[in-house]
């Protein structure tokens, strides 16, 4: 391949992606229909310019006859109003171009009208599947462990002559589970209502 | 950061190891690892607790003491402050910044000059006095309130059971 296929492989590259840069709009694929009928509404939105401050911003030039909606800006309203769908937070960003604006508008209590010609789409049931998903805190882990198994105690040794201080990490757990074991027993041999409970599980 | 957070622990390991509580029993869970220890805490006397030995796992972050760290039951028991996967929660193990209910007061709540002894200490002094009023499982904070007699029944079965009873 020449230097000449190259360049003109990379420019037509580039050209796309330009392109692709330019004409995208950041809307929800649903809404993007309308964008057209749009425009024309749109049109005298030049004059209270509060809260498109993020001009730097290339997307505005493809939206210029709106506001300038920004992820920032429609995360701030849905911190406020989670119920809302992120579509119908944009639609009124769009006429009102200020998040205070919107805010208001959602305290007052107004109607938040999904863009015409959204249709809804399956996000709802999404939504609550992922409510679903429990908090890792309730998972149930409640239950008895045998600490006799999981730390390798014979019953059958004693243990009641060693001093707890000169035992290492180890021994000293099993002489404290041994110990437990142990004054268990005694317990049950007086305590009928820790009889009637081994009794019962078995 | 993590050398601090390594030194600091092999110190309270030695003290740990040469005078420790009775009824606690703390240390690494292997010789590689210094920020997972696996604990042995015994049931305080004169508590439906008594009697059982409670193993919990504590997790230490790379910024130990300066963040607290996590203590896990493994397995998790009945307690109105014990979440239902083992975790705990009580006041000295909330750095002071993160209470959003300024509900704990500051000096019960961790700071770099508790040690590894004092939660162990403070998780044995609330199982043998549950604060219902933040609980951490309903269902248990319900059954302590209302009906006694059954949540100490039900303690009492899980530890003859992990007694090999």
């Amino acid at each position: 391949m020449d230097q000449s296929t190259l360049t003109f492989l990379v420019t037509i590259i580039i050209g796309f992606v330009l392109v692709k840069w330019f004409t995208q709009t950041d809307q929800h694929p649903s809404a993007q229909a309308l964008t057209g009928n749009q425009a024309s509404n749109g049109g005298s939105s030049s004059a209270n310019n509060r809260g498109s401050q993020q001009s730097g911003s290339t997307r505005q030039r493809s939206t210029r006859w709106r506001r300038a909606v920004t992820p920032d800006m429609i995360e701030v309203v849905q911190s406020l109003a989670p119920h809302l769908h992120e579509e119908q937070i944009r639609y009124s960003l769009q006429q009102t171009g200020s998040v205070e604006e919107t805010v208001e508008r959602f305290l007052r209590g107004d109607d938040f009208p999904f863009p015409p010609g959204f249709r809804a789409p399956a996000a709802t049931t999404q939504q609550e599947e992922s409510n679903d998903s429990r908090d890792p805190r309730k998972r149930d882990n409640i239950k008895p462990d045998n600490l006799l198994s999981k730390f390798k105690i014979d019953l059958n040794d004693d243990m009641s002559g060693k001093d707890f201080q000169e035992l290492d990490l180890e021994e000293r757990k099993r002489f404290l589970v041994w110990q437990a074991r142990k004054n268990m027993e005694k317990r049950l041999e007086t305590d009928t209502v820790l009889q009637s409970l081994v009794k019962n599980s078995k | 950061m993590s050398k601090t957070a390594q030194k600091r622990l092999l110190k309270e390991l030695q003290q740990l190891m040469k005078d420790s509580s009775t009824g606690i029993v703390a240390g690494p869970r292997s010789e590689n690892d210094l920020f997972v220890w696996d604990c042995l805490i015994q049931g305080p006397p004169d508590t439906p607790y008594e009697g059982g030995i409670f193993n919990a796992i504590l997790e230490f972050p790379k910024d130990y003491p300066l963040s607290p760290p996590k203590l896990t039951f493994t397995p998790s028991i009945l307690h109105p402050n014990i979440y239902h996967n083992g975790e705990v929660c009580i006041s000295i193990l909330h750095s002071p910044g993160d209470d959003p209910n300024m509900y704990e007061l500051a000096e019960e709540r961790w700071s770099p000059v508790q040690s590894v002894e004092k939660i162990l200490l403070s998780v044995m002094s609330m199982l043998s006095e549950p604060n219902v009023e933040s609980g951490a499982n309903v269902d248990a904070c319900i059954l302590w309130r209302d009906n006694r007699p059954e949540f100490e029944l039900q303690v009492k079965r899980s530890i003859l059971h992990s007694l090999g009873f």
